[in-house]
This record gives structure tokens, sequence and C-alpha cells, in this order.
């Protein structure tokens, strides 16, 4: 397995960088599924092989649900017939920014490669405190975290906000890993990130649902 | 039989059972509510771990309710130390389910608060602890369900609340994780960016500044009874695991420092909360403006933690004072979901006169905020005046600005109450628009805080002795 571990950091890395200024939510959930795996490669450096999928397949089922909410949201069932197009249409649109206040991608991009380039000097400061974790998990992590609150800072979308988090909890998943290998933290964070998918698709469909109750 | 089947399995059974059967509004409101009272009256009655003797006419049967439970190599512990804080869960989720009824608010609600009420337990009983804050993550996934109706378009005071929720847990998290790495490995370079994850983590989580923002926006958009409960629970919870924090920091080796930079901090959330809420319009945003008063005065009393008072019984002040804020937030939150109710808006300028229309809500709104700035003969005030009295001799600085900050609540109190009783009429008509059960459900708030005021020597050392009692000194 460890020799799969570059190929993983640069699939998370990539998946996280792309998804910066992705505006296709197909597209989006697709990166973040991808992310999932990514880190489930990682995490196996410490944790056993077994372990480790219950992160992998909580986080791909966490992408179904919210693949499953975002699917029957009504502006795509319905077009403009949505009552507040205004939050999502830029969203859910293949068309591109159509917000005249939204930051368009080129922003997120160059954006993201400064908070990479902060992420790698950041670092070597924390690998110098911490003995046992290597300076490139850290980067990992660091990156994953930024990368995810560069996406819910600005935004007020629940998907995007929800892939954002998503993505801070995988970089906190990874440094975990190393701190703890107990079948309960691997246990209580997966479901961790499968409550936070089940949240995350309840509050894009939460306008548009019928009473529920 | 094991306390936690009792407290955390039960409950949340229960809960999923009571989401299929949803619609029977009354049929579920009175089993959860039969359900929170009666594992209120065991918290607070019966002994766990040890062996109870029932006095029945034939017999006296023995019966032993064990106190762990092992899931995943992990226990799950709720022992005679747990009791205080299963009683304030579990009655906070009885008073709120009594509230929810009264507004017939969402479907939903009850099955939600009672899962809510189970994933507390948990975290309360999770062994290490470190494993405690990603039940509160459940807990807080399960509270944004109840804030977030069905058919409401989500508010970005949600969202802010969800992510900095979820972010401040999850540094706290790398904090203890880091805190209990550095003891193991004997690396203690890495306690420098665990304390200040564990501070920014807890501002994110506590509403402190300059995380603060979440609370104020979120008041606006969310039902008053709901916003309450999200205000009250999570930072109760926080603040008995913050407890067992410290104690366990003082086993590794006491640190005045600790203690400092608690006195600083809750002074800080005392007077930057009092002048907010002094300053705002929004009655709601004012309440949550409140909230960082309430807080930082219980964060004060955890200064009775630090060893050297630990052999006096005022280690159990915040406690009393926990128990006084539910109060409060339970008379505040209900007046002013009524004052929505009757008025549509929580501006100031929307209770103009309010007073001769509705007297008794009215009274209720000035009495919760009197009370929690420490007025005289309400219930905050002898709570208040004991910590400060000890206090004094520590810092007398601290309990100046602190005495300021709740003043700063006060004066908020005054400006309430210059616009409930500003009429534009000649003459003025005074009458009682409320119907008999609201004035009965005011009136009982409003004697419990005037008794816990006036006659402080029944109830508050029985209260100062349950807080004891959960730090290990009962």
């Amino acid at each position: 397995m460890n020799n799969l571990i570059p190929i993983a950091a640069l699939l998370v890395i990539l998946t996280a960088f792309i998804s910066l200024g992705i505006r296709n939510w197909r597209v989006t959930l697709l990166l973040l599924a991808l992310q999932f795996i990514g880190v489930f490669l990682l995490i196996t450096q410490t944790w056993s092989f077994q372990i480790s999928a219950t992160i992998l397949i909580s986080g791909i089922i966490g992408c179904l649900v919210l693949f499953m909410a975002a699917y029957n949201h009504p502006l795509i069932e319905n077009g403009s017939n949505y009552r507040k197009p205004d939050v999502y249409k830029s969203f859910f649109s293949l068309s591109g920014n159509d917000q005249p206040n939204e930051m368009s991608a080129l922003f997120y991009y160059i954006a993201g490669v400064f908070i990479a380039l902060l992420a790698l000097s950041l670092s070597e400061i924390f690998a110098t405190k911490i003995d046992e974790i290597n300076k490139f998990t850290i980067w990992i992590t660091l990156i994953l975290v930024s990368f995810g609150l560069l996406k819910i800072s600005l935004s007020s979308i629940p998907l995007v906000i929800i892939h954002g988090l998503l993505t801070i909890i995988s970089g906190f998943e990874i440094l975990i890993s190393f701190y703890d290998s107990a079948l309960a933290t691997a246990g209580l964070l997966s479901v961790f990130n499968l409550g936070a998918a089940i949240v995350g698709a309840y509050l894009i469909s939460s306008e548009s649902m019928e009473e529920i109750g | 039989m094991s306390s936690p089947y009792i407290w955390i399995i039960f409950p949340l059974i229960t809960s999923l059972l009571l989401y299929i059967f949803r619609r029977r509004d009354t049929i579920i409101w009175i089993i959860a509510i039969s359900i929170t009272i009666f594992l209120t009256w065991l918290a607070w009655q019966i002994p766990l771990g040890s062996t109870i003797t029932l006095k029945l006419r034939i017999a006296n049967p023995t019966l032993i309710i064990h106190d762990s439970i092992s899931v995943l190599g992990r226990l799950f512990i709720l022992s005679d130390q747990s009791r205080p804080a299963l009683l304030i869960i579990y009655l906070t989720m009885s008073v709120w389910f009594g509230a929810v009824r009264f507004f017939r608010k969402n479907h939903t609600d009850i099955p939600f608060g009672l899962m809510t009420a189970a994933f507390l337990s948990a975290a309360l009983a999770i062994k290490p602890e470190i494993h405690s804050v990603l039940i509160i993550g459940f807990a807080i996934f399960s509270l944004i369900l109840i804030i977030v109706p069905p058919r409401t378009s989500v508010s970005t005071g949600v969202l802010r609340f969800l992510v900095l929720q979820i972010i401040g847990l999850f540094l706290v998290l790398f904090a203890k994780w880091s805190f209990s790495f550095a003891a193991a490995t004997d690396q203690n370079a890495i306690q420098i960016p665990a304390l200040v994850g564990l501070f920014l983590g807890l501002a994110m989580v506590l509403a402190i500044f300059p995380f603060q923002y979440w609370s104020p926006t979120l008041a606006n958009q969310v039902h008053p009874i709901s916003y309450a409960l999200v205000l009250f629970l999570i930072p109760t919870m926080i603040i008995f695991l913050q407890i067992n924090f410290i104690n366990s920091y003082l086993l590794m080796g006491y640190s005045e420092k600790l203690f400092i930079y608690l006195r600083i901090v809750a002074t800080f959330m005392i007077v930057s909360g009092g002048i907010s809420a002094f300053l705002e319009s929004n009655l709601s945003r004012m309440m949550a403006y409140a909230a960082p008063v309430q807080v930082g005065s219980i964060l004060l009393t955890l200064n009775f933690l630090e060893p050297k008072w630990q052999p006096f019984r005022d280690i159990g002040i915040y406690y009393a004072q926990i128990i006084v804020w539910g109060m409060n937030m339970a008379l505040w939150a209900f007046s002013l979901a009524l004052i929505q109710k009757k008025r549509n808006d929580l501006q100031l300028q929307s209770v103009t006169g309010l007073l001769f229309e509705a007297p008794f809500i009215s009274s209720a709104l000035l009495i919760a905020v009197f009370s929690a700035s420490g007025a005289p003969l309400l219930a905050n005030f002898p709570i208040l005046m004991l910590s400060w009295s000890l206090l004094t001799k520590e810092n007398f600085m601290i309990i100046m600005m602190s005495w300021l900050g709740t003043s700063f609540l006060f004066f908020a109190g005054i400006r309430i109450l210059r616009h409930l009783t500003t009429t534009k009429d000649q003459e003025v008509r005074w009458y009682s628009s409320e119907s008999t059960i609201t004035k009965v459900y005011i009136a009982v708030g409003i004697l419990i805080l005037f008794a816990l005021g006036i006659f402080p020597n029944y109830l508050l050392p029985y209260l100062i002795h349950l807080g004891g009692q959960f730090c290990g000194f009962g």
C-alpha cells in the first residue's frame, strides 16, 4: 500500500484543488468521492485496510446522499420555476458565472495556489513539533482544511458548504489517524461523515421538501 | 441493567420509534414528556453502581444499576458522578417539550429533541473523553434538524452555526488528542499549537469573540424556543466536558496559568456580552448577547476547581448558575415566542405599550432579563454575590469588570421596560390578552425565579452539592 501514497496524495490535492472552481454539482460530487478514495489510501498508512474502508464507504454513501438531494432539487426538475433562483442558479447551472458578486473560478485557483504554498511553509513548522507525523501528511491536512475553509467562507449555498465541511473533516481524519487507531474512532468518524452528508442533504432540500412530519 | 441503557439506548430507540409515528402529535408528546420526566426523576433519585433496596410491602428486594457498558472497545460510563449532568439534560428536554406543545411547532421536533438528549448523554458517558467531541457533533446535527423545519429556506445563521460548530469541535478534538499524545510521548512542543487549537475551537463553539457572530444571526432567523435550546444545551455540555478536562489537566500537573486564562476569557465574555446586549435593538439578538454574560459567569465560577479552593464546598457554584441560567432562558425564550406570535416582530419598537395589553408576557420578559443581570430578589443574585464575594479576594479588578458587564445587561432591561411602558394613547387601558394556560406557565416561571432569589438557603446548598458531585467531591 505504501507505494500508492504519492498517488493518493496527488489525488487528494488535485480533487480538492479542482473542485474549488468547479460550478457543476455533479462534477463536484464526483471529485468529492475521488477525494474520499485518496483519503482512504492515505489513512491506510496507519490504520488497517478494513478500518480505513469504513471511512471510504461512509464517504461514498455521503456523496450518494448529497447526489440524491441535489438531483431531486426543483431547479433541475422544473427549470426556472424554482422560487428563489438567485441562490442556486449559478451553482446548478452549467453556463458559468451569472452572479455579479460571486467569485470567479480564476480567483479560487489563484487563492488555492497561494494557500497551498502557505500550507507548505506551515507544515515545516508543525513537523518540527511532532516527530511521528511526516511533513507531507501535515501539508495534505493543512491543504484540505484550508481549501475547505476557502469554499465555506465565500459561499452561502448548502451543497458548497457541506462539500467544504467534508473536505475539512477529511483533512482532520488524516491527522487523527496518526494519533488514534482504535476501531471506535474510525466508527465514530465514519458516522460523522455520514451525519454531515445527511444534514447537508436535508439543508439542500428543506425548502422544497414536502412536510415530512 | 446498566445506566447507559437507561439514559442513552432507551431514549435513542424511542426517538426513532417516535419519528415513525410523528404525525400522532398528542400521543408522541405524552410519551416523550413522560419519558423525559421519568429519566429526570431517575437521575435525581437513583444511585448508580450501588445496591438499591426497594421498600415494598411484601418484601424488600434489592436492585443494582450498573454504571457501564462496552461498545467497540470503548466504555460508556454513567456513574453517580454523571447524575447532575443527566438531570440538567433531561430536565431541559422536559421543559422544552412543554414549550414545543404550546407553540405547536414541527412534528419532528420531539423525536429529534429526544435524540439530542440521548447523544448528549452518550457524549458525557464515553471514555476516553476525546470521543465525546464527535458525539456532541451528532447532537448538533439533530439540533440542525430541529431549527430548520421543512419548507423553510436555509438561513445564513444556520449555515454559520453548522460550520463554526463542526470546525470548532474538530479543533477541540485535535487539541485534546495532541495533549494526550504529548503526555504519552513526552513531546511538550506540541502543547502550544494544541492550546491555540483548543482556545480557537472553544471560541467557535461557545460564540466567543471573534467567532460570536453566528449566535445573534441565528437568533434572528430561527424560532426563539428552538434557539434557546441550542444556546443552552451546547455551551452547558461543553462546560461539563471542560470540567472533566480541567480535572484531568490538574492531574497531569497543576498550572496556575490555566485559571488566569479562564478568568480573562470569562471577564471578556461578560463585558462584551453585556455591552452588546445593551446596544442591541432586537429582543432575540439581545438574548443571544446575554448568553456570553451567563456563560462567562459560569466560567468564572470554574475557578473554584483550582486546588486551593477544593477543600471548600463552593466548587459546585457553577451548577447552581447553570440551573438558574436555564430557568432564565426558558422564561425569556417563552416570552419572546409569545411576543413574536402577537406582534410578528421582535424589534424593541414592536413591544411599545405591550405591558398594558399583555402584562404577563411583559413581566416574564422583564424578570428574565433582570434575573440574568443579577438584580436583587431574583434567582441569579445570591449566586453571583456568593461567587463574587469569594473571588474578590483573588482579583478585585475581574469582579469589578464582571459587575460592569452584568450592569449593562440590567440597563438593557431598563431599555425594554421603557418601551413596554410607553404608549401613545392619552388614556391607558389595562387588560390581559393572554390565555389562562399562558398565565399559568409564566406565573410558575416567575415564582420560581423569585423563590430562588428570596429563599436561596433552601435550594442553593443542594445545587452546589450536586455541582460538587459532578466534580467528584459529592
